[in-house]
This record gives structure tokens, C-alpha cells and sequence, in this order.
């Protein structure tokens, strides 16, 4: 059954459709093919003119837009690259100073102390701890 | 058409594109172009958009976008029905953009441009005429540039359908729709 209704059984007559859709187009109530629309005077003499001198302005705005986009990266990377660089300066600068003034500490307490001055900036309570634990040991 | 006629065709289309893509013919090629496409495609933009200065600005695009992308052209097709359907993408992109600025779905933008029709300066249609645009503009959008194809510029399906990148039976379909449908209006 279900081949049978697969199988169309009517023919029709060779390029019926194309007969068909030309004399249901070309019937007289049916529309007229006038182009109802017109151009300015001399729009197709100019055209050709007018489309070349777009052309011309298309690509010098290209140009004009990838010159203006390199600049706009080289300004945005040498932005990047002068914060990094002041910042890492910056950076190294604290720690060098860090550095420096924990080397001086150490280099006044080693050069310039003697036990009296140590002892002197202790309180009677940490001297005892210290005498204390020295007697233990 | 005999296979030797579309071979010639061809090679000539293929001598014509690589004029086109070579910087030193291409500009001539360009001129050539233009002039054999120029008022064709016009028509063909101006019945989708409806209005002369949309056109305008659609058929620029138009060109400028096969003058930057030949390169890209697959001569798999013909160079005609590449050109076709540049155009018309040009032409629906126009409208959407249109539309979409004052808010409209496509089909209302250019049914209204279509009521506009008789003010407009480089229309000259009579009642009919105007009338029929006005029934086109209401067809859903795909039948009515199937129907502006196959009627107005006698296209044949299966151009429309490499144009449109939509099987035969699809368009023919569409087509028969259409048509029911104008007739319709127009006995009303």
C-alpha cells in the first residue's frame, strides 16, 4: 500500500508547469511587467563615476583606520611598558632600601655595641632570666 | 546549452576574474564590470529597497564589496549570480538596519516605504502599479524577492536558487504563493 501511494500514477503533458505559469502571468487582468520606477536624469552615466570616486575614499579610509589602529597598539604597548618598568623600579628601590638599612642595624649593633651597652638596654628582669639561665647551664 | 558554449563562458569568466584580481588590470576590469552590471543590479536592488537613494547607497556597497573581495570569489559559480547575491544580502542587510533603527520588523519598513511610494519623486507608477507594490511589500519577505526575480527581471530558478542559496522546488513553491496571493489582492 504504502508504494502504491509513493507512486504517482498522473501524468502531465511535458513543461506544463512552465506553460501554465506563462499563461496565468501573461493573462490580460493580470499585472502589467512596467517598471513603475525611474533614477535621477543621468543617474547610470554618473554611476560609474561616482562608484569609482567611493571606492577611492573606501580604501583610503582603510588605510586611513589601520594606520590610526597601529598607532592607537604602539601607544596602548608603551603605556603597558612604562608602568611596568616604573613599577618594577619602584619595587626594586623598596627592597634596596630595606636592605640597606636592615645592613646597617646589623653593622651598628656588631661594630658599635660592647656588652655594657647591651646590658644597659636590658630590663633587671630580662638580666636575671639571662644570669639564671647561664648558672643552669 | 551545450557543454562546449558553458565551457567558453567559462574560460571567459575566468579570464575576466583573474583580470579582475591581478593590481595591474583590475581597475580597467573594475570599469568593465560596473558598466555591464551597473543598471541590472540597480533594478534589481531598487525593487527590493524600493527607494532610489537606499538603492544608491545599497549598489556602492554593492561594488565596493566585490572590488575588496574577488579574491574570495570561487568560480565554482558564476560570477553573475555571485554578484546577484551580494546585492541582494546588501539589500536585506540595508532594511534590517533600517527597520531595526525606528523599530520595525522588516516586512513593517517596507510596507511602509511602499505607502510612500506616491510621494516619492522618482516613482511614476499609476494606481495599479502602486497598488501592486503595495500588495509585493506585504509578501513575506522570501517570497517577495523570489516573486521580484522570477517576475520583474525573468530570472530563471535556477539562477534564483544559487542566488539564493535555496532548492528549485523551494522558490517554485514560493513563487505559486506569491503569485495566488497578488492575484487575490488585486480582484479584491
Amino acid at each position: 500500500m504504502n508504494d502504491l501511494r509513493q507512486k504517482n500514477p498522473f501524468k502531465i503533458p511535458a513543461e506544463y508547469f512552465d506553460e501554465l505559469e506563462e499563461q496565468f502571468c501573461n493573462s490580460e487582468d493580470f499585472i502589467s511587467k512596467l517598471n513603475p520606477f525611474n533614477s535621477p536624469l543621468h543617474y547610470f552615466e554618473n554611476l560609474e563615476s561616482s562608484l569609482l570616486k567611493a571606492l577611492d575614499l573606501k580604501n583610503t579610509t582603510y588605510k586611513k583606520v589601520s594606520r590610526r589602529l597601529i598607532l592607537q597598539f604602539i601607544s596602548v604597548a608603551a603605556s603597558i611598558l612604562l608602568v611596568s618598568t616604573i613599577f618594577l623600579v619602584s619595587q626594586k628601590e623598596k627592597i634596596e632600601k630595606d636592605q640597606a638599612l636592615n645592613d646597617f642595624i646589623e653593622n651598628y649593633y656588631l661594630e658599635d655595641f660592647d656588652s655594657y651597652k647591651i646590658l644597659s638596654m636590658m630590663d633587671d628582669s630580662e638580666i636575671d632570666l639571662t644570669l639564671n639561665q647561664i648558672k643552669k647551664q | 546549452m551545450s557543454n562546449k558554449i558553458i565551457g567558453s563562458l567559462l574560460k571567459q569568466q575566468s579570464i575576466f576574474v583573474n583580470a579582475l584580481r591581478n593590481p595591474e588590470t583590475k581597475e580597467d576590469a573594475f570599469k568593465k564590470l560596473v558598466s555591464e552590471y551597473k543598471e541590472r543590479l540597480y533594478w534589481h536592488i531598487r525593487k527590493l529597497v524600493l527607494n532610489h537613494d537606499d538603492a544608491h547607497d545599497v549598489i556602492q556597497n554593492t561594488f565596493i564589496k566585490i572590488h575588496l573581495n574577488i579574491d574570495k570569489f570561487r568560480e565554482t559559480s558564476s560570477l553573475y549570480t555571485w554578484i546577484y547575491r551580494i546585492a541582494t544580502n546588501e539589500s536585506l542587510n540595508l532594511i534590517s538596519s533600517k527597520a531595526s533603527k525606528m523599530g520595525l520588523k522588516n516586512q513593517e519598513w517596507i510596507e511602509a516605504k511602499a505607502n510612500d511610494l506616491m510621494a516619492d519623486p522618482y516613482f511614476d507608477g499609476d494606481k495599479a502599479a502602486l497598488k501592486l507594490q503595495k500588495i509585493v511589500a506585504s509578501l513575506p519577505e522570501k517570497q517577495r524577492i523570489v516573486f521580484n526575480m522570477r517576475y520583474f527581471d525573468n530570472m530563471i530558478y535556477k539562477d534564483i536558487s544559487k542566488v539564493l542559496d535555496t532548492s528549485e522546488g523551494a522558490l517554485k513553491a514560493s513563487y505559486h504563493h506569491a503569485l495566488k496571493k497578488i492575484k487575490i489582492e488585486l480582484n479584491e
